[in-house]
């Protein structure tokens, strides 16, 4: 219980989600570091991963139902961030890393620190 | 009702990202038992260009799906291929020759001519328009179609398509609808698209079945891959190296990196040889083993890749004796062994090492790459050194921001 609590953090949800490795076979590092680099040509899955980011900490000043709620619409638009940061590329070639273990165990951490999310806005009620 | 719920999301996690690939025998008996009818199928010489060393399969169950792509010797998988619509047992339904030759860079969409050819000579032509048949205003869907082939019985008939498509190759998607497009008699259609908006006869969605998935870069023996060129002071071998350049972003030289697709483009080497005993050509390039810890800036160990049917948009060639040639061969092997640093070794700098080797000489402008150095070689650089070759006047440099696609590598030799 005491680990589910930890896990479901907002801190984890932003590091899980800061973290996660990407990268095409020439370049690759952690999704923060494309996010801040997009941001500046207003790329949009860099605005929807900043929203996410934003919105998730918000949830830090918040307990209960508001912090719920708040880490549910993060985590909604960071796999929103993820999928179209996924599908604007070319082929795909921007997950190109995920055939590797290290990058695959990131996103399994996000996924897993996702799932959390929304249990514990499941548990909270929901909308 | 909340177990219910966990079990359900856990389900579409695990099952969501899995990509069916099924086919209900081994895909070694699967290729081998479209070989086999193939073989029956298509005339010698046809059969006889396909490499089936290189044939990719994909399939969706739930479609009741299974195509095989099978690339045409010495050319790019990208452009010249024979693709079969087959059932999970490799038994093949339709299949057709295609060859692509894009007119324009236009994104995720065929706008262009579609021209099928039989084997006897006749053609359809069909206008297309962002993936979908325009309808003339005369009724007809093309002035073409009027005189309808008759397809060869028993013959497959090749598809040579002149159409433009963004993608770096032409997508499952895409090379369905070919199939779809030609008809398991013939022809068929894929939906009319009306310009005006109206008076048509509608429009029938275009079937979307599946997506590419991220390119394979795997590492190759490069020792293997220079031991196809044989000897190097052959008489009368003539031998070219060429430098290639893929911008990271189509169409804008300016761009350093492109962060929609993790890119910072890409340089790599094209080696030829021709002589009495034939043509060979190896196309490579310069990789970080694990792309995602060149961020951090330091030494990653690399591996070499074969860059076959690679999209460029700037080549320079150049013609060198076996000496120099030899050169190349052992630049390749030996720099292929060190680390890969994006700011002190990467791509550009293998090619360029290689290229100098062989006795090529190109005076490139470095950039900063950001947050790393204050001056490197980058792709960028080289475009911009073999666009200054071209403004001279160079014949044997081409420099187009629209991009172009390498030939074939012949591949290992033991």
């Amino acid at each position: 219980m005491m680990l589910l609590k930890i896990s479901g953090h907002p801190l984890m949800q932003l590091f899980s989600f800061c973290i996660l490795l990407v990268g095409s076979a020439y370049f690759g590092g952690p999704y923060i570091f494309f996010l801040y680099h997009a941001v500046q040509e207003l790329l949009a899955y860099a605005i929807f991963g900043w929203m996410a980011i934003v919105l998730t900490v918000c949830a830090l000043f918040f307990t209960g139902r508001g912090e719920a709620v708040l880490q549910f619409i993060g985590v909604v638009l960071m796999v929103v961030s993820l999928l179209v940061f996924i599908f604007s590329a070319e082929h795909m070639m921007n997950i190109y890393v995920w055939r590797q273990l290290i990058p695959l165990l990131t996103l399994a951490l996000f996924a897993f620190m996702a799932g959390i999310v929304v249990r514990k806005f499941i548990k909270m009620g929901g909308l | 009702m909340k177990n219910t719920f966990y079990a359900l999301l856990l389900g579409t996690l695990l099952f969501s990202c899995r990509k069916e690939n099924a086919t209900s025998i081994s895909p070694v008996n699967y290729i081998e038992a479209v070989r086999t009818a193939l073989h029956d199928s298509l005339s010698p010489g046809d059969f006889a260009s396909l490499d089936f060393s290189r044939a990719s399969a994909s399939g969706i169950d739930s479609l009741h799906l299974h195509l095989l792509r099978i690339p045409v010797f010495l050319k790019p998988i990208a452009t010249d291929f024979f693709v079969a619509k087959t059932d999970g047992d490799g038994h093949i339904f339709s299949g057709r020759f295609v060859s692509i030759a894009r007119d324009s860079s236009e994104k995720k969409s065929f706008s262009g001519m579609v021209l099928y050819h039989s084997m006897k000579g006749k053609q359809i032509a069909l206008r297309l328009m962002k993936g979908h048949i325009v309808k003339s205003p005369s009724g007809a869907v093309s002035s073409l179609m009027a005189d309808e082939p008759e397809i060869d019985g028993g013959e497959l008939p090749p598809v040579v398509v002149t159409a433009s498509y963004g993608g770096g190759g032409i997508s499952y998607a895409d090379w369905y609808n070919l199939l779809d497009m030609a008809g398991d008699d013939g022809y068929g259609y894929i939906g009319y698209y009306s310009p005006s908006g109206g008076g048509g006869n509608g429009s029938a969605p275009t079937m979307q079945v599946d997506f590419e998935a991220p390119e394979s870069k795997d590492a190759i023996d490069v020792a293997k891959y220079m031991k196809c060129f044989g000897a190097t002071q052959e008489a009368g071998a003539t031998y070219t190296v060429t430098i290639a350049v893929d911008i990271p972003v189509d169409n804008d030289p300016s761009k350093i990196f492109n962060w929609a697709d993790a890119s910072p483009g890409h340089t790599f080497i094209e080696l030829y040889k021709n002589s009495s005993a034939g043509l060979v050509q190896q196309v490579v390039g310069f990789y970080p083993n694990q792309p995602w810890k060149t961020v951090a800036g330091g030494n990653v160990n690399a591996k070499v890749a074969d860059d076959a049917g690679h999209e460029y948009q700037a080549k320079f060639t150049i013609s060198v004796s076996g000496a120099g040639f030899a050169n190349a061969l052992r630049a390749a092997q030996a720099y292929g062994n060190f680390d890969y640093n994006v700011a002190t070794f990467n791509c550009a700098d293998y090619a360029l090492k290689v290229f100098t080797a062989a006795g090529g000489q190109l005076n490139v402008p470095q950039f900063p790459v950001p947050e790393y150095s204050d001056g490197s070689n980058t792709p960028q650089g080289v475009y911009d050194a073999i666009q200054g070759l071209v403004l001279s006047g160079n014949k044997n440099a081409m420099a187009n921001a629209q991009k172009q696609w390498i030939g074939d590598s012949h591949g290992a030799c033991d």
